[in-house]
């Protein structure tokens, strides 16, 4: 029993920890908090719904057309509204506003095209089950523990060794001295946007054959990912997973083990104490003053 | 420029929605006007847009019939977004729009706040929601024609009570209905000699289910009493199976066809006390009349209600029809009366009897319980090979 | 000194105007035989005292919240809460209930000081949602949980307000004290002080401002502000639940204030105006109100990023130093 609530909360911490990886780019790369981020995920688990099983596309493939569609949408964010509304030098506060306007075209758009109906995803694999320690797993929840280490291994060696990675690493640090260097630092924000968006949508397609597709899976996902972000140090590309998993195990367990009821209060209550008492979380990210 | 467009287009709809105040009843003579309050974008999308669909396949039939006394069915519908704020402010637009009745809402916080302006203005009202709480409240306006689950749930109890079961958990949500649903099962199940032994609570929105699974399966139950609704229900079904929990399940009502096709063969096992079934294909219904309304439905629609809140607004407007006809008027007040007195109505659910004085249209159900991914009887269920199996263990 | 007095003049009309206006809506309403858009009127003014008191604590002291439906809930809950279980009259319980949302938006407020923008946000939202699950499961069910609790309407000296046209009245009065109140206080010292926060921490600081103190006094008036339009929701409705109190009720009031325009009396108004207005004339797309609702509200954003009252003082100006160029013509 104890295993299994382990790996459960392996799932979802490291879905926590896609979102929260999402919202630690933006932040790095243009001091933003994204509040559509959420509601990605659950396009990116209609669109893999679409592709795999009304188009009936192999599975791999849906993912990476999602993962694709998820980027371009992301990057067009930025460049169609987000720039433009930092470019104009409003209060921040009227940045967050796009998002959230955003986050309410996302939801209603993905009803008005989809329909509000559950759907389900065929099996993905031909087995159901994998016995690990005696213990039956479903596959489709290792498959998506197994995926998110990988994404977040690619995306470390991606941002500190390659030099498309440190051109947004630099641009993030300072626009002014990354264009002096040749660097285009608007591309560059972009193209963090364009990821955070594909990390939310693939996390929404490997959710889907877990818990099926319904319009409002990403929101509560979405809102407890800050949390995850906080706990890791938001900002960080190694603590949003870090502080995802963690956020995960520690709200099964304390479901499991103490009270379901307030299974929820505990993901805010860290939030909270974290910001009080240790906001540069876990890694100790001082990004605390943007 | 562009600034200077939307500038206008803003000031144009506000004057719009300005003008819409100027509006008031347009009562006419030729119009019945029935008013549809239902969440239609959010969480219960999926029961609001069903319902909403039915009342509109029940008004075509009504009107292409002549209509009801001869007037023309008109539909308005709101979304109240099912929550109990939206839903005061769509109960007040509907009066002024003059509607002669309400269908809705599915929602009963929604029907909690609004009930009270139903209720002033006199307008019978028909509540698609299967909570007990809206009609403990006293409304003399306010009826139901679907089920209430507190007449239903005495029979699942009954039912435990004679498979010899000692031992239920239960997993309930967090809204009205829900919670209604675990006191009523606690306190049956208390009276029936029967422990509850653990209550576990989730809150909307969350998926992941594990630590709930795991204490219900820790507390040694024999059958889980699931209070849900929507997208939970298969969600809670499958990581039950998943963590090896093989026993009986109630939900507290249906588990939709939806729910059995995302769940797949976790949902064997899974009983409920209900009126009627939804169905993924006509062919799979037998009942005439369902099957009837099925068709309509999916001429109108190109899809089969998904939701048996589409069942529940079919049957309020055959009620309602059958009150005005038997009142003779479309006049509010006689309306409500009329429905007072109506009995063997047909409907989806069966018979309709409103002799009781409770203002509610049900009392008998069956239970239902799937086996092989297929809808049955429980009757019809005993001595099947998992019936065998599970019932073995009690 | 003629042109002056003349000013004060078209002022005193304008005002008296505006005041006549007001009282008269429900009687020309009442006419049409609307109560819809009376009740509709009683909630814009609701919102609107919530919005001036988030505005209070973003617009003049600089400190965003996304949480403050905790303080609506407080204030909702704590009211009726109060008038069920201890028979309190329910004018004194909104206003008991208001200070209590006042003092846990201090508590709140004290260790929050320190955090910026998107940390201190975080923060607000973690309270909101910890106050919401709070009253879903409360302990012993005092709050009723997801069933919520009926109440009475307001009653000012053995009179009922029973009608929304009541309501209306009670609401204008309320609402024109809480703007009055709030426009002597940020043009006192305290609101100088905010200013001053809001414009630079450091240099307020380094002048002697004691910033916790004022920044944790503005968590308190705003707290207080939207505890009041709670309890007002509370009495109005006569039904509250807790599905009304989520992060969508934070979101439209920031949603509301920044449409406005912030840091002013009238943003806050134009914005709970505009906002209502446009979500009730939506209404008819049934579905699609809320998508339609979201596309103008990125619109708006990206058009005007200051809020309306940003564009009409633009507007207004440009009017002013044309009509002034003109003068200036004719007298060369």
């Amino acid at each position: 029993m104890l295993f299994q609530v382990i790996v459960s909360g392996f799932v979802i911490g490291c879905v926590y920890g896609l979102i929260a990886l999402g919202y630690s780019l933006i932040y790095k790369a243009s001091g933003l908090m994204n509040f559509a981020q959420g509601d990605v995920l659950t396009l990116g688990c209609f669109l893999g719904y679409t592709f795999y099983t009304l188009l009936g596309l192999p599975y791999w493939l849906s993912l990476i057309i999602t993962a694709a569609i998820a980027f371009f949408f992301g990057m067009g964010e930025e460049r169609f509204i987000i720039r433009k509304l930092q470019n104009k030098n409003v209060l921040t506060v009227y940045v967050v506003l796009a998002t959230i306007s955003i986050q309410y075209i996302l939801q209603n758009s993905i009803q008005a095209i989809w329909g509000p109906n559950m759907l389900s995803y065929p099996r993905v694999f031909p087995w159901n089950n994998v016995t690990i320690f005696g213990v039956n797993i479903q596959t489709e929840s290792v498959f998506c523990i197994i995926m998110s280490f990988i994404l977040m291994m690619l995306l470390q060696v991606f941002m500190n060794h390659t030099k498309f990675g440190t051109a947004m690493r630099a641009s993030a640090l300072d626009a002014k001295a990354a264009k002096a260097c040749g660097i285009n630092p608007s591309f560059a924000t972009g193209v963090t946007w364009g990821i955070a968006a594909a990390l939310a949508a693939t996390a929404g397609i490997l959710l889907g054959p877990i818990y099926g597709v319904f319009i409002m899976l990403g929101q509560t996902i979405g809102r407890k990912g800050f949390a995850a972000a906080i706990m890791g140090g938001y900002g960080n590309v190694i603590g949003a997973i870090v502080g995802g998993v963690l956020l995960g195990l520690i709200e099964t367990m304390s479901a499991a083990y103490w009270s379901s009821t307030y299974k929820d209060m505990i993901a805010y209550g860290l939030l909270l104490i974290f910001l009080y008492v240790k906001p540069t979380g876990i890694f100790n990210e001082k990004a605390l003053n943007r | 420029m562009k600034r200077k467009m939307l500038l206008v287009s803003l000031a144009i709809l506000l004057i719009a929605s300005v003008s819409l105040f100027a509006n008031g009843s347009s009562e006419s003579s030729d119009t019945y006007v029935i008013g549809v309050p239902q969440p239609l974008t959010g969480t219960n999308a999926q029961p609001g847009a069903c319902a909403l669909n039915a009342v509109k396949v029940a008004a075509k039939q009504f009107n292409d019939a002549g209509g009801i006394l001869g007037k023309t069915v008109e539909i308005i519908s709101y979304d109240d977004q099912g929550s109990p704020e939206e839903s005061v402010r769509v109960a007040q637009r509907l009066v002024s729009d003059g509607v002669d009745a309400i269908i809705g809402s599915c929602i009963s916080s929604a029907v909690l706040s609004a009930g009270q302006i139903y209720e002033n203005n006199q307008i019978p009202t028909f509540g698609t929601g299967t909570s007990p709480t809206w009609m403990a409240q006293g409304w003399e306006y306010l009826f139901r024609a679907c089920q209430n689950n507190d007449f239903a749930l005495p029979l699942v109890v009954d039912k435990l009570t004679e498979l010899g079961v000692e031992r239920v958990a239960i997993f309930a949500g967090q809204d009205d209905a829900a919670v209604a649903g675990v006191n009523t099962f606690t306190e049956l199940a208390n009276q029936a000699g029967i422990t509850v032994t653990t209550t576990e609570y989730y809150v909307e929105g969350n998926t992941d289910f594990s630590g709930q699974v795991a204490r219900i399966i820790n507390s040694n139950a024999q059958v889980v009493f699931i209070s849900t609704f929507g997208p939970t229900q298969p969600l809670i079904a499958r990581q039950l199976r998943q963590f090896g929990f093989n026993g009986l399940c109630f939900t507290k009502d249906i588990y939709q066809v939806d729910a059995l096709q995302v769940a797949g063969a976790a949902s064997n096992g899974i009983a409920f006390a209900y009126p009627y079934l939804t169905y993924a294909s006509i062919d799979d219904c037998k009942d005439p009349f369902i099957k009837q309304f099925l068709e309509a439905y999916y001429e109108m629609f190109g899809e089969l209600p998904v939701s048996d809140c589409a069942y529940r607004a079919y049957d309020s407007m055959l009620v309602l029809k059958a009150a005005v006809e038997a009142a003779g008027t479309t006049e509010k007040t006689a309306v409500a009366e009329a429905v007072n007195t109506l009995s063997g109505v047909q409907t989806l659910a069966g018979m309709q009897d409103f002799t009781y004085g409770d203002r509610e249209g049900l009392h008998s159900f069956n239970i239902f319980v799937i086996d092989n991914e297929q809808y049955i009887t429980f009757d019809e269920w005993v001595g099947s090979p998992l019936y065998n199996e599970i019932v073995s263990q009690y | 000194m003629k042109s002056l007095a003349k000013k004060q003049n078209n002022k005193l009309i304008t005002s008296i105007a505006v005041a006549a206006i007001l009282l008269l809506l429900p009687i020309i309403l009442s006419v049409t035989g609307n109560s819809y858009s009376i009740l509709v009127l009683g909630f814009i003014i609701i919102y609107i005292i919530a919005v001036s008191g988030l505005d209070v604590n973003f617009g003049y002291c600089g400190q965003i919240s996304m949480g403050h439906a905790a303080y609506y809930c407080i204030g909702a809950y704590g009211s009726v809460m109060l008038h069920h279980y201890f028979g309190i009259p329910v004018i004194i319980t909104m206003i008991l209930a208001s200070i209590l949302a006042a003092v846990l938006g201090a508590i709140v407020a004290f260790p929050a000081s320190k955090l910026v923008f998107h940390f201190l946000s975080l923060s607000t939202i973690a309270f909101a949602e910890i106050v919401y699950t709070l009253v879903l499961n409360s302990p012993g069910k005092i709050t009723g949980n997801a069933v919520g609790m009926f109440t009475d309407p307001i009653n000012i000296f053995g009179y009922t307000l029973r009608s929304n046209t009541a309501f209306y009245y009670f609401g204008l009065v309320v609402c024109a004290v809480f703007l009055l109140v709030k426009w002597f206080l940020v043009k006192s010292k305290i609101g100088r002080a905010w200013i001053a926060i809001r414009e630079n921490e450091d240099a307020a600081e380094g002048m002697g401002v004691n910033v916790v103190k004022y920044k944790v006094m503005a968590f308190a008036f705003s707290a207080f502000y939207t505890g009041f339009a709670g309890a007002m929701y509370a009495h109005l409705v006569n039904y509250i639940g807790p599905d009304t109190f989520t992060m969508k009720q934070s979101v439209m009031f920031i949603t509301m204030m920044l449409f406005g325009g912030t840091g002013s009396i009238l943003g806050p108004i134009i914005g709970s105006m505009f906002i209502l207005l446009m979500t009730e004339s939506l209404r008819v797309l049934e579905q699609y109100q809320m998508l339609v609702f979201g596309v103008i509200l990125l619109a708006v954003v990206l058009a005007f990023p200051g809020g309306i009252l940003g564009v009409v003082k633009d507007v207004i100006k440009k009017i002013k130093l044309k009509k002034g160029g003109v003068k200036n013509v004719v007298r060369n």
